[in-house]
């Protein structure tokens, strides 16, 4: 296996890796929001909203 | 024993999410190194492991087995892309105590399945751009992908307008789900 290969795999395994741990780790956090009633702000969901957009742009550029 | 006990229900999330980003990084390993020794030996415990986290992730509520459709794909593909649901079920089953307190407010629970698409279509696109996908799949992900972002951003829509979680909640969460699981069949199809 050449160098580029497994550098690309390395890459891989890191982003697999990032998904699952980041994910869970963020729900979670969340949720401990919801159960102290901390109120998610509409800067919070309009961020989330720019970055649904962005990430299906980002998909699409990718094809 | 019973500190243990306490230091794992509390860091359950964080216990879980090691061990499935670990997994994940031996399975990598043993896909990629020549020796078949190792390979037989984790195809044996995977064959065990894979059943408990198809139980977790009923549990869950999430369905690893809907929208399955059986293609003929390279050997390459079939091994990242398994990588990638495990990822994915491991991520989405440790979220699953978080579930029920997020689902409790309808602005945390738009919030936490706008991260749960931002997060999967961003490692669907990482893998695009390195050659993961055949042309086949990469219509099927577009059209998820798509139809995905439009629940979303009408559900981002009701909320602003009325706080209350849209009847299409469950629609949109069920294409959202489908990014993440429709490619199960493919990935773990030996």
């Amino acid at each position: 296996m050449d160098i580029a290969s497994i550098l690309k795999i390395g890459q891989l395994v890191i982003e697999l890796v990032r998904l699952g741990v980041s994910l869970p780790s963020e729900l979670k956090a969340l949720a401990e929001r919801v159960e102290a009633g901390e109120e998610i702000t509409d800067e919070e969901l309009d961020q989330a909203r720019e970055a649904v957009k962005t990430a299906k742009r980002a998909w699409h550029d990718s094809n | 024993m019973e500190q243990i006990l306490e230091y794992l229900n509390e860091y359950s999330v964080e216990v879980l999410a090691l061990l499935g980003g670990l997994y994940t990084v031996m399975r990598a390993i043993v896909l990629l190194t020549p020796t078949p020794k190792d390979d037989q030996l984790f195809k044996k415990a995977d064959g065990y492991l894979s059943k408990i986290l198809g139980i977790l992730a009923k549990a869950g509520g999430l369905d690893t087995t809907q929208g399955m459709k059986k293609k003929e794909t390279t050997k390459e593909n079939k091994t990242i892309v398994s990588l990638l649901i495990y990822a994915l079920i491991i991520s989405s089953c440790v979220g699953c105590t978080s579930w029920n307190s997020i689902k409790k407010d309808p602005r945390a629970e738009v919030l936490a399945y706008s991260k749960m698409y931002e997060q999967t279509v961003t490692t669907l696109t990482k893998l695009n751009t390195q050659g993961v996908f055949s042309e086949e799949q990469k219509v099927t992900i577009t059209a998820l992908v798509d139809k995905g972002a439009a629940y979303l951003l009408l559900w981002h829509d009701t909320i602003e307008t009325t706080n209350q979680r849209p009847t299409f909640a469950d629609n949109a969460i069920y294409v959202i789900e489908s990014l993440a699981t429709y490619l199960v069949d493919e990935g773990t199809e030996q």
